[in-house]
């Protein structure tokens, strides 16, 4: 069984949770399983199967996307906060913290995230595993180019060669300083957006697009495709899961690689298509039967209330103070 | 090739929403006037299908696995623009549901992955295959081509979009704010990477899945060359403007070849009083109006360039600006112009009483 994304969360495990785990590799059970097991440099396993591999990245999707429903209903202080006021605080903290050029502000937000959310229910662990190795490690190393003399010259803090004319390959302070920078912003908004986005449920969230001005077409497209992705993933995965099953595995045998896998690969690829040509036609003559047409009725949105206009107007000042500051 | 968020400046992401928008209103009217009330399953499904296809191990000989991004495929089988915008719906969802790419670079990544590979990819296809039936051998190794050339313009527009952070956005010092790698870093970084690998997946896949439906629903085929009404007939002078904005560079390079200087008074009224520049027209004094009211208003870009012209002082620096202001000029006149047509060219409401 996963362990439960919260300590205080006051919910059941989902049902449909025990079966995907039954039939999944450790790794694609839980967010917090695969953040603890790629924090220890990921688990020790054969090469897997080009099957194997497509069925974990389904499963580890679909777990995502679980995970973040029950986060979501979880009641916490980010739960609490209407989404358009998330939205808009969440896009004027990204543009804030873009235009924001100093390591100390930089680093505070990222130390800020983990309390908001940690009263949201989000473990502070859970939040750094899941998002600081991929940005604050990715970005480093991305970035890393950037600190050395010959990319960003300037005061050398490490040697790192000396070529035989005596000109030296040095790690630099102001290169370090730049890619330290960049990983913090990078950081910061990653963990931020993620918080947010884990703490609003999907729908919500779109919906609250239609404050940004977002066209109402567009929302619907867009939470059409967010219900008929589950669909699809559906599809793919017991295509594989048969193929799967039919497949001996015989030792010392490679398992990918061949030009029939390929050719069936890129078969499945095509027959998801058809499908999906055929399921937008049955959505369209269902819409139809309905009496839906491209007009498109959405509920009256909730009244501001006062603490929605208190986030909203902070995002607003955050954004303004970043700008002013960034100049 | 997702860029998270604090890789571009604002200046950079902001430009980036704002080319996009006429490319959003192009493909939307395009496919409004195709499928009308079909469309909103229709891009939903593409979108869900694009989302789910970039889950896809490829096996690769060695043992080993890749992923595709399937967007020629969609554009091959739903048309440039409805795959335009179902591949933005997916970038989207991608930034918000799994964090793959930045918020604020939405309208970057769509420009790369939901514009670039698609229409480019798709023209590409539609170049190399011609009229030749839907399960021919050409048309399946058309599609591999347009993947695979489409897939790399992407990789080439994301690598320029980073590799010009630092001449975009730098500190007083010459320190870059943003992505701190040159062009000189980006482009090859990113190009080695999807010319000798991902490019031939895409290209693998991309091929393979056409001749697959080639042979078992070639109508399929034929409805991506059916939505191509903006091809259609405007093809010729865009792609007219596209090559005049990347030949901008030009206005530098051919002053400097043959010595002819800046024109006349243009740059600044200090020019005037210069009689390199200015030659037997030079004057003593500036009129004290034209002194005051110079560099009142300089512009976003000013001089075609950017801001800060001491950091893009080479002659790449100077000519990638060139590009980038053609291309936001381009936009935001496309812009204007769509959004007046639209205002003045609707039709009038007709009352109860008209007939």
């Amino acid at each position: 069984m996963p362990a439960e994304p919260t300590g205080s969360a006051a919910h059941g495990p989902d049902p449909s949770e025990p079966r995907a785990s039954a039939r999944a590799p450790s790794c694609a059970t839980s967010p917090e399983a695969r953040c603890r097991e790629a924090a220890r440099g990921g688990p020790r396993r054969p090469r897997r199967s080009f099957l194997q591999r497509t069925l974990e990245e389904l499963l580890a999707f679909l777990e995502d996307a679980l995970f973040a429903e029950r986060i979501a209903a979880v009641p916490g202080l980010l739960q609490s906060f209407d989404a358009r006021a998330k939205l808009l605080f969440g896009v004027c903290l990204a543009v804030g913290l873009t235009s924001v050029h100093a390591a100390l502000p930089l680093a505070l937000a990222l130390l800020l995230a983990l309390p908001a959310a940690s009263r949201s229910g989000i473990r502070p662990a859970l939040l750094v595993a899941r998002v600081w190795p991929v940005t604050l490690g990715f970005t480093a190393l991305l970035a890393l180019p950037a600190a050395v003399s010959w990319v960003r010259p300037g005061a050398p803090l490490l040697q790192l060669w000396t070529f035989a004319d005596g000109e030296t390959l040095d790690v630099t302070r102001p290169g370090l300083e730049g890619v330290l920078t960049l990983s913090l912003r990078v950081s910061s908004v990653a963990s931020w957006m993620t918080a947010l986005l884990l703490t609003t449920r999907w729908d919500r969230a779109l919906s609250a697009l239609r404050s940004l001005g977002v066209p109402a077409a567009f929302r619907l497209v867009a939470l059409l495709s967010y219900r008929y992705l589950f669909l699809l993933c559906d599809l793919v995965r017991s295509e594989h899961l048969a193929r799967e099953s039919r497949t001996p595995h015989l030792p010392g045998r490679s398992r990918a690689g061949g030009a029939e896998e390929r050719g069936w690969v890129a078969a499945r690829i095509g027959a998801l298509l058809l499908r999906a040509n055929q399921a937008s036609e049955e959505v369209y003559l269902a819409m139809q039967a309905r009496g839906a047409g491209i007009a498109i009725r959405t509920l009256t949105p909730p009244a501001w209330r006062a603490r929605d206009a208190g986030l909203a107007l902070l995002g607003l000042v955050l954004l303004v103070a970043s700008v002013a500051a960034g100049r | 090739m997702h860029i998270p968020d604090g890789y571009l400046g604002p200046a950079t992401y902001g430009s980036m929403f704002v080319v996009m928008a006429p490319a959003w209103a192009a493909a939307g009217a395009v496919v409004r006037k195709r499928l009308r009330a079909r469309q909103v399953p229709y891009l939903a499904l593409a979108g869900a299908f694009s989302f789910v296809v970039m889950m896809f191990n490829f096996p690769i000989p060695g043992g080993s696995t890749g992923h595709a991004t399937g967007a020629v495929l969609a554009a091959i089988v739903t048309g440039p623009w409805a795959a335009c915008l179902a591949l933005s719906v997916t970038v989207v969802l991608q930034a918000l549901l799994a964090g793959d790419g930045g918020v604020t670079c939405i309208g970057a990544n769509c420009f790369s992955m939901a514009f670039v590979t698609p229409v480019v990819g798709w023209l590409a296809y539609r170049l190399l295959a011609g009229k030749c039936p839907a399960g021919a051998t050409r048309r399946a190794a058309a599609a591999a081509a347009g993947g695979f050339v489409g897939l790399n313009l992407s990789a080439l527009t994301t690598a320029f979009l980073l590799g010009l952070q630092p001449l975009l956005a730098h500190a007083a010092d010459g320190s870059p704010l943003y992505c701190p790698l040159p062009l000189t870093i980006t482009v090859p970084a990113m190009m080695a990477g999807h010319i000798l690998y991902f490019g031939w997946i895409e290209a693998a896949i991309t091929g393979l899945a056409v001749a697959y439906l080639g042979r078992t629903a070639p109508e399929v085929l034929a409805t991506g060359e059916a939505s191509t009404s903006l091809f259609a007939r405007p093809a010729l002078p865009w792609l007219a403007v596209t090559a005049l904005a990347l030949l901008t560079p030009l206005g530098l390079l051919l002053p400097a070849l043959t010595g002819a200087g800046g024109a006349f008074g243009e740059a600044s009224p200090a020019d005037l009083r210069n009689p390199a520049v200015a030659g037997p027209s030079a004057v003593a004094s500036v009129p004290p109006g034209m002194e005051r009211l110079h560099g009142k208003w300089t512009g976003p870009l000013p001089n075609y360039g950017l801001p800060n012209q001491a950091v893009a002082a080479s002659w790449f620096g100077k000519s990638a600006a060139y590009v980038l202001a053609a291309f936001v000029g381009i936009a935001a006149v496309a812009l204007v112009v769509f959004v007046l047509g639209r205002r003045l060219l609707a039709p009038a409401p007709r009352g109860p009483d008209a007939r």
